[in-house]
């Protein structure tokens, strides 16, 4: 029966199983009549599958979607034009087109991205969104808050990431949590406004950050499942929105001090930089705190492929908030 | 989960978010088509950026008559690869580290561990004639199966079959070294 069919449909059928994971003997032991002409080929279709299967560069990925995000902003611009009351230097012009894109695709598309992890695909969405809020963030201590907030969610996307086996994604994203942090250092080090001067206490109260233990140790030290949310806790993948619900959990105190930007910039322009580093010294130390505890948390339930580098991006988020310290308490 | 038509039913109307989402679907294979057609990793990425970017372009334009998504896309890409093509000045291949490997014999007593480079199976397959060459790189890095070939390369299943039964012949004895 299977003289009958020409070799051509025999190897395209036994290639498509190659494909489906069959293996070069299972389709050879289907037509044993073909076996000495089809095993060379399907050895060479399985070698050449193999090669060919190669991962782009998460940078390759990441730049092509960059381009494709600024050739949609264009789009959108030329279809609402923007009339804007001020001369702005290009990079603005282009954070503008992209604030642009964002109101025309509603704000709800803005905030369903909010909670994306990089491997989806509103994460670039998310990426406009910060870097825009970035920019429009006038005041060194806003901006200096505003990364901590933004290390935070990185920190958050590492987890996700560290269950979902993804070493390469969890290495950029820590890459970008170094930028912040050494971000917040350049600011504590360098802006005037947020050195520390003699000033007169504060007339209104603000939120009080939770207070900061010390930070832990570099050695593994195991984290009790009683600090974590029971779904957590449990050591099954988790969503990504459980993964965020989690770890705002341990977060409580975020909301809290979530009015605290504002607050920075407020007394930045007050002329009062000192409670604005006071201010910033707390944050800082809860969310080092709070940040380590959910890194070292995440080697529990992390995949074997993605330890190596949750255990590098514990380093450098313990590292960089140290730095930001020692700059915040010189 | 939308499907891929309902996606490309709402990126031709304009909607943004569903050619992202396409883009994150296609980027790799796309990608690893260009790679195997070219060879070179830095001009796989300009050209999937470019291949992307028409397509973003001139989505609006795309009709089902006849044309699968898929089929559409990868002639966007096919014609990248052509440009290049014409483009490039006619020089000797440039010899990277991976010819050290590509040059070490391989016994075909020993086919059944033979191990290549998408390097070495890209420079093998430009001794392939242009038909079969398309055939395997749709096949083999885009993924796709016969009907989405024939329909991109506008010719029948039975043809294509015949050109890849042929091609992958010929890319064996490429990849063996003659004694």
């Amino acid at each position: 029966m299977t003289k009958s069919r020409l070799p051509r449909d025999i190897f395209e059928e036994c290639l498509d199983l190659l494909m489906k994971g069959e293996t070069i003997e299972g389709c050879l032991n289907r037509y044993p009549d073909h076996s000495g002409e089809l095993r060379p080929l399907l050895e060479t279709a399985a070698a050449t599958l193999k090669a060919v299967a190669v991962q782009p560069p998460v940078e390759a990925r990441s730049r092509v979607r960059q381009g494709l995000l600024a050739a949609m902003s264009e789009k959108a611009a030329r279809q609402r034009p923007v009339r804007f009351r001020w001369d702005m230097a290009p990079r603005w012009a282009m954070v503008a087109a992209a604030f642009v894109v964002l109101l025309a695709t509603g704000s709800g598309v803005v905030l369903a991205s909010a909670g994306s992890m990089p491997d989806q695909p509103l994460y670039a969405v998310k990426q406009v969104a910060e870097q825009t809020r970035l920019a429009l963030t006038l005041s060194p201590a806003g901006k200096a808050g505003f990364y901590a907030t933004l290390a935070d969610r990185r920190v958050t996307e590492i987890v996700y990431l560290a269950q979902k086996g993804k070493p390469q994604q969890l290495a950029e994203v820590t890459r970008e949590l170094d930028l912040h942090l050494a971000r917040i250092t350049d600011l504590a080090r360098t802006d005037s406004s947020l050195a520390a001067k003699n000033a007169a206490p504060p007339e209104a109260a603000l939120p009080e950050p939770a207070s900061a233990p010390p930070l832990l140790g570099r050695s593994e030290t195991s984290v009790t499942s009683s600090a974590l949310p029971p779904s957590a806790a449990a050591g099954a993948i988790q969503p990504a929105s459980t993964v965020v619900a989690g770890v705002d959990t341990l977060r409580g105190t975020e909301k809290n001090t979530g009015a605290s930007v504002e607050a920075f910039s407020q007394y930045w322009n007050a002329g009062d930089g000192s409670l604005a580093r006071t201010q910033l010294r707390d944050r800082v130390a809860s969310k080092a705190t709070n940040n380590s505890v959910l890194l070292r948390a995440a080697l529990n339930r992390a995949s074997p492929e993605a330890r190596q580098a949750l255990l590098r991006a514990i380093a450098v988020s313990e590292t960089g908030y140290e730095k930001i310290l020692q700059a915040l308490f010189e | 989960m939308l499907k891929e038509e309902d996606l490309v039913r709402e990126a031709v109307r304009g909607d943004q978010q569903a050619f992202a989402r396409l883009y994150e679907e296609y980027f790799d294979r796309i990608y690893r088509y260009l790679y195997l057609k070219v060879g070179d990793r830095a001009e796989a990425e300009d050209m999937a950026q470019q291949v992307f970017l028409h397509a973003f372009r001139s989505i609006g334009t795309f009709k089902w008559q006849g044309t699968p998504f898929t089929a559409w896309l990868y002639r966007i890409a096919h014609n990248q690869v052509v440009d290049y093509l014409r483009k490039k000045t006619k020089r000797p291949m440039s010899v990277t580290l991976d010819d050290t490997v590509a040059s070490s014999a391989k016994d075909p007593q020993h086919m059944a561990e033979l191990s290549v480079s998408i390097e070495e199976v890209s420079r093998a397959m430009r001794q392939l004639t242009e038909a079969q060459r398309e055939v395997l790189s749709l096949r083999f890095a885009g993924g796709l199966s016969i009907e989405e070939v024939a329909s991109a390369m506008g010719k029948k299943p039975g043809a294509i079959k015949a050109l890849q039964h042929a091609g992958i012949i010929s890319l064996r004895r490429l990849l063996v070294v003659r004694e």
